[in-house]
C-alpha cells in the first residue's frame, strides 16, 4: 500500500485555504393547475350543499399522511414481509430521503426492501422512471422478482428489444440493465443524458473503485433517489466504502486525502481511527440489518447427496443426449441445449416432449432415444426416493422437482408404494394451492411440488427436503431450502439431493457441496460468492459450457475441478470481506 | 375535522342507507343501487379495524373507501346557497373603514354606500407537492365574486350559518366570469405556497446544505491539486495534466450543483374539489383611491360570513393579505409580495402589470 506522505496541513488548515463563498439557491417551484375549462365545467351540475360537504370531507380524509403508513404493503404478492424490512423502508423514505446504502447481511432481503421502496414511491407518484443496474447474471432474476413479487414490468438489456433498437430501449420508463452493458461507451452517453427519478444499483461493491467506468457511470447519472445494495460494502479497505458513499453523498467524508488522514491509520487501511465519528457519518446514509440484531437464529441444516447408479437405459439416454447436445450446440440455441440436458438430468420422462419437438433436427437418434424412454419403467432415483420416504415415515417431507413429467413419475411411484402425498403445481388455482398446503400440514406426510409451485410458500412445519432433481442455478436451490429453513423452523433441517452418477448435476452438486459447502452456508451467501467469480455469465451457462466443451470423462473432471478451485477462491474472498464488514460495522446501523 | 367513523355514518345516511352504531362498527342496510355501486351486500356490517374479520372493512386504504367516488359521481362539485343579509348599523360601520383599510402608498376616501346582492365562491382545492418528499392537503378560499377580495374560510365555518333561502337572488353583482376564473386559478397558488412553506423551506435548507457539502468537497479537491502542483517539481506535461484535472473538477461541480437543484425541484399540483356559491345581500362602500395622478373607485364590501369588511384584494395573486400597495400605472391594488423589488436592479414593479418580469432590466424572478 502506498504510504500517504506526511502533510503538515491538517484538515482544518486546508479548510481555511479553501474557504470560499458558497452560493445559495432557492428550489424552483412549479405549479400545475387544472385548466380553466375543467373548472368552468364543474359549475354545470348543481348538487346539495351536503354533497359538497361530504366530498370535501372525503378528500380531506383521503389525504395521505406521512410515511408512517406504507401504501405498498397491501399491493405485494407472495412476499413474507419482516418488521425490519418495513422499518428499513420507512427510514429510507423518512430520514434518508431516498438516498441510501442498503447493506443488510446476506439473506435478509435487500431486494425485497428495494422492491418495496420502488413500489412505495410509485404508489405515491413520486417516481416515473426507474433504472436498475445489476451484474449481468442477475438481470433476469431482477426482472422476474419485480414482476412476480411487485407486479412491475421492467424491460431488460437481455430482452430482444435492446438488441433490436438500443436507442429506443433507453427511452423506456422501467429499465433493468446489466451494468457492464450500461457502462459501455455508447450506452453510457445515452444514460447520463437522461434524468432518472430512481436509480437502484445491485451488488454495489462493484462500485468500489472510482476509476472504473461503472463508478463513473453511477456518479454521472442524473438522479433524484438512489439505492445502492450490497452485503459487503467493505471488501479490502475503507477507501472502497468512501467511494460508495461519495456516490450517494459527495463530500460526506470530505476528500479521499482528508478521509485517509482522518480515519485510516497509515500502515493498515482496514483498521479504524475516530471510529465514532465515522459511524455517525455512516448512520446518515447506510442501513445494515444483521442476523443477530433481528434475532434470526435458525436450527442446524444437514445435507447429503445420494449419488444414484443409473439403469442401463438411463445411462444410454443420458449419453445420447450429451453427444447430441455437443454435436448440435453450434447450431441450436443455447436455451434448447440447456433444456435437453436439464430434463435428462431430472428424469428420462421429463425429456420426452422436448425430444419429440426436436425430432426433425436430431433425426433417427431421437427416435432411438424415444424408444428407450418408452421402454423405461423405473429409474435409479425412484428406488432411492422410496427408501428415503420410508425412513421416518411420520416426518413431513417435501419433494421438489422442476418438471411436471418427473412429478408424474414420482406420483405414480408413491401411489404404487401406497405412500400418501399432496400435490402442489404452478398451474393450480390459489384455492387449490391453499388446500394442498393445509392438507399437507394437517394430514399428509409428503408434498410433491414443482419449483414454480413452491415459490413463496412457507413450509417450515416440515423439516425434510428431497431434491429429486437440481436446478442449475444455486440461488434456486437456496430458494427451495428457504421454504423449510426459515423463521419459524424449530427443528434441525435435512436436505437430500438425488443425482445420477456422472451427469452434469452430479458434477455441479459435487463442487457446490464439497468445494464451497453450499448446504452449510447461510441462505443468500451463494450470490455474493458467485459475484466474486468475476464472470459475466450466469452460473448455469458456465457449467453448461464446461459440459459441452469437455468430450471425455477426464476433461470433464479436470474442467469442473478447475472451476471448483475458482469457486473456492471466490468464497475465500467473500469470507474475508464479510469478516471485515463485521469488524468495521458491527451492529450499529440496523433500523 | 370529522373522523372516518362519523364520516361513514354521515355518508351512508345521506345516501339513503340505515347505519346504526354497534360496538365500534356499523350495522348498515344499503339501498339496492348504493349496494350495487359499492359492490356490497344490502345488509352488511362495516368494521373499522383490519383485525375485525366479520364485516366490510372501512379504512383509508380499503377497497370500500376507494369505491366512494363512484357514489359521488358528479355530485358535490358545485352547490349554491343563500345566507341572510346582516342587520347592521351602516353609519357605525362606515366609521370603521379608516381603521380597516390602509394603503402603503395611496390615500382613499369613503363615498356612497348601498346594499346589493352579491355572491361569494367558497372554493376547495387539493394540493400535492412532489420533490424528494411528497406532501398533500386540502385548502379553501372564499372569493368575493363582486370585487375579487379573498379570505381563508373553512368548511366548518359554514356550520354557523343557519338560514338558507329557497329562491335565488335576482341581479347578483359579479365580475365577469373570466376575471373570476383567473382569480380562482391564481389564489390557490399563493395559498398552497403558504400551506407548503415548511416543505419548501425544508427543501431549500437541504439543497443549500448539500450545495455546501459538494462545494466544500470539490473546492478541497481543487486545493489538494493546487498543493500538489506547488509542492512537486513537476514537468510541463504533469503540470498541464493537473491543471486539466482542476478544470474537470470545476465542470463536475457545476453539473453536480445543477443535479442537486433538479433533485429538489418542487412540482405542486392543484386540483379543484368543490365550489359553493354563497349569495347574500351585503352593504357596499365605494372608496375613491388616489395614487399620484391616478384615481379609481373600489367597492368595499361587508362580509356577512366573516362579520367584518372583506379584505382588499390583491389583484395579482388574489391571496388574502393585510398590507396593500397601489401601482403607478393602472392603480392595481397589490399585496406586499406582489409589489415587487427586482433582485437585480432594485426597481419596484407591479406583479399584476408585469407578473414576474422586471420591466426595467427584464430579470425574471423565479421565486414569484
Amino acid at each position: 500500500m502506498k504510504k500517504i506522505p506526511e502533510n503538515k496541513n491538517t484538515s482544518a488548515t486546508l479548510a481555511v485555504q479553501t474557504e470560499i463563498t458558497i452560493p445559495s439557491y432557492k428550489v424552483p417551484v412549479k405549479f400545475t393547475l387544472s385548466d380553466q375549462k375543467l373548472i368552468s365545467e364543474m359549475f354545470e351540475n348543481k348538487s346539495d350543499l351536503a354533497d359538497c360537504r361530504l366530498l370535501v370531507e372525503y378528500r380531506r380524509l383521503g389525504v395521505q399522511g406521512g410515511y408512517n403508513e406504507l401504501l405498498c404493503l397491501k399491493e405485494l404478492k407472495n412476499i413474507e414481509k419482516y418488521w425490519y424490512q418495513i422499518e428499513t423502508v420507512k427510514k429510507t423514505l423518512k430520514y434518508f430521503h431516498g438516498r441510501v446504502l442498503l447493506a443488510d447481511e446476506v439473506g435478509l432481503g435487500k431486494t425485497i426492501e428495494a422492491g418495496m421502496l420502488i413500489k412505495e414511491y410509485l404508489l405515491r407518484k413520486m417516481v416515473k422512471n426507474i433504472l436498475i443496474l445489476a451484474p449481468s447474471p442477475l438481470v433476469s432474476q431482477w426482472k422476474e422478482e419485480m414482476h412476480q413479487k411487485f407486479g412491475l414490468k421492467f424491460i431488460t438489456t437481455d430482452d430482444d428489444i435492446f438488441q433490436a433498437d438500443p436507442d429506443k430501449f433507453w427511452n423506456n420508463k422501467f429499465i433493468i440493465a446489466s451494468i457492464n452493458t450500461a457502462k459501455s461507451g455508447r450506452n453510457f452517453k445515452k444514460i447520463v443524458a437522461k434524468f432518472y427519478d430512481l436509480v437502484v444499483v445491485d451488488e454495489g461493491h462493484h462500485l468500489k473503485n472510482r476509476k472504473t467506468a461503472a463508478w463513473k457511470l453511477v456518479n454521472e447519472i442524473k438522479k433524484r433517489f438512489i439505492f445502492i445494495l450490497t452485503a459487503t460494502p467493505l471488501q479490502n479497505n475503507l477507501i472502497e466504502l468512501f467511494n460508495l458513499i461519495t456516490l450517494l453523498k459527495p463530500g460526506q467524508f470530505k476528500t479521499e486525502k482528508l478521509f485517509r488522514q482522518e480515519y485510516m491509520r497509515k500502515k493498515n487501511e482496514s483498521s479504524l481511527d475516530k471510529k465514532e465519528k465515522l459511524k455517525s457519518l455512516l448512520r446518515d446514509i447506510m442501513i445494515r440489518n444483521t442476523r443477530s440484531v433481528i434475532d434470526l437464529k435458525l436450527p442446524k441444516r444437514f445435507a447429503s447427496t445420494i449419488r444414484v447408479e443409473p439403469t442401463d437405459a438411463e445411462k444410454q439416454i443420458y449419453d445420447y443426449i450429451s453427444t447430441v447436445s455437443r454435436d448440435l450446440s453450434p447450431s441450436l440455441p443455447a436455451n434448447t441445449i440447456r433444456l435437453l440436458i436439464r430434463e435428462a438430468g431430472s428424469s428420462p420422462f421429463a425429456l420426452k416432449d422436448t425430444l419429440i419437438k426436436l425430432k426433425p433436427l436430431i433425426g433417427d437418434t431421437a427416435n432411438h432415444i424415444l424408444e428407450l424412454i418408452d421402454k423405461t419403467k423405473d429409474i435409479g432415483k425412484g428406488k432411492s426416493l422410496i427408501e428415503l420416504l420410508q425412513k421416518n415415515p411420520q416426518e413431513k417431507k417435501v419433494i421438489f422437482t422442476q418438471y411436471l413429467k418427473s412429478m408424474d413419475y414420482c406420483i405414480s411411484l408413491l401411489s404404487k408404494h401406497g405412500i400418501p402425498f399432496a400435490e402442489f403445481r404452478g398451474n393450480m388455482t390459489a384455492e387449490e394451492k391453499d388446500a394442498a398446503i393445509n392438507n399437507f400440514r394437517e394430514n399428509i406426510p409428503v408434498l410433491i411440488s414443482t419449483e414454480l409451485g413452491g415459490e413463496g410458500r412457507n413450509l417450515q412445519f416440515a423439516n425434510t427436503l428431497i431434491n429429486f432433481d437440481l436446478p442449475w442455478n444455486p440461488m434456486r436451490i437456496e430458494q427451495r431450502i428457504g421454504r423449510i429453513h426459515r423463521i419459524g423452523q424449530t427443528r434441525d433441517v435435512f436436505i437430500f439431493n438425488l443425482s445420477v452418477k456422472n451427469t452434469l448435476e452430479d458434477y455441479m452438486i459435487n463442487i457446490l457441496e464439497n468445494k464451497i459447502n453450499m448446504f452449510e452456508m447461510v441462505i443468500g451467501e451463494v450470490e455474493p460468492i458467485l459475484g466474486y467469480l468475476g464472470e459475466d455469465k450466469e452460473f448455469e451457462n458456465i457449467i453448461l459450457d464446461i459440459w459441452l466443451k469437455s468430450s471425455d470423462q477426464k476433461t470433464i473432471n479436470k474442467n469442473f475441478e478447475d472451476f471448483g478451485s475458482k469457486l473456492v477462491k471466490a468464497k475465500s474472498e467473500y469470507l474475508k470481506s464479510a469478516a471485515l464488514d463485521k469488524e468495521v460495522f458491527g451492529e450499529d446501523y440496523e433500523v | 375535522m370529522i373522523d372516518l367513523y362519523n364520516f361513514t355514518i354521515k355518508f351512508l345516511r345521506h345516501n339513503g342507507a340505515i347505519a346504526e352504531e354497534k360496538n365500534g362498527a356499523l350495522e348498515a342496510v344499503f339501498p339496492a343501487d348504493l349496494a350495487k355501486t359499492l359492490k356490497t351486500d344490502e345488509y352488511s356490517d362495516i368494521v373499522f379495524s383490519p383485525d375485525e374479520k366479520n364485516g366490510e372493512l372501512m379504512s383509508f386504504d380499503s377497497d370500500l373507501f376507494k369505491k366512494l367516488p363512484k357514489v359521488f359521481n358528479e355530485k358535490g362539485k358545485f352547490s349554491a346557497i343563500k345566507v341572510p343579509s346582516p342587520h347592521i348599523h351602516i353609519d357605525k360601520l362606515k366609521k370603521r373603514i379608516t381603521d380597516k383599510i390602509i394603503f402603503q402608498n395611496a390615500v382613499f376616501s369613503a363615498g356612497e354606500n348601498e346594499e346589493k346582492a352579491i355572491s361569494y365562491l367558497l372554493a376547495f382545492f387539493k394540493f400535492t407537492a412532489f420533490s424528494d418528499e411528497r406532501r398533500e392537503g386540502v385548502m379553501s378560499i372564499l372569493l368575493n365574486e363582486f370585487n375579487l377580495s379573498s379570505a381563508r374560510f373553512g368548511l366548518e365555518q359554514l356550520d354557523d350559518l343557519t338560514e338558507i333561502f329557497e329562491r335565488p337572488l335576482k341581479n347578483t353583482k359579479k365580475m365577469d366570469n373570466e376575471k373570476i376564473l383567473n382569480a380562482l386559478c391564481a389564489a390557490p397558488k399563493a395559498i398552497a405556497r403558504e400551506e407548503l412553506e415548511d416543505f419548501i423551506q425544508s427543501a431549500n435548507r437541504r439543497l443549500n446544505r448539500d450545495t455546501k457539502r459538494i462545494h466544500e468537497y470539490y473546492r478541497t479537491l481543487i486545493a489538494e491539486t493546487l498543493q500538489f502542483i506547488e509542492k512537486k517539481s513537476l514537468g510541463q506535461k504533469e503540470k498541464a495534466n493537473s491543471l486539466n484535472k482542476i478544470q474537470a473538477i470545476e465542470t463536475e461541480l457545476r453539473w453536480k450543483t445543477d443535479d442537486l437543484i433538479t433533485k429538489y425541484n418542487i412540482d405542486i399540483r392543484i386540483d379543484p374539489i368543490s365550489f359553493i356559491r354563497i349569495e347574500t345581500v351585503a352593504p357596499i362602500f365605494w372608496l375613491t383611491i388616489k395614487r399620484r395622478k391616478l384615481t379609481r373607485l373600489f367597492p368595499l364590501t361587508y362580509n356577512p360570513l366573516l362579520k367584518n369588511f372583506d379584505n382588499l384584494p390583491c389583484e395579482s395573486c388574489f391571496n388574502p393579505g393585510n398590507i396593500h400597495w397601489v401601482c403607478d400605472d393602472k392603480a392595481h391594488i397589490i399585496c406586499d409580495k406582489c409589489f415587487k423589488t427586482c433582485p437585480k436592479c432594485a426597481k419596484n414593479y407591479c406583479g399584476a402589470c408585469h407578473k414576474n418580469r422586471c420591466p426595467k432590466c427584464g430579470f425574471i424572478d423565479n421565486d414569484y
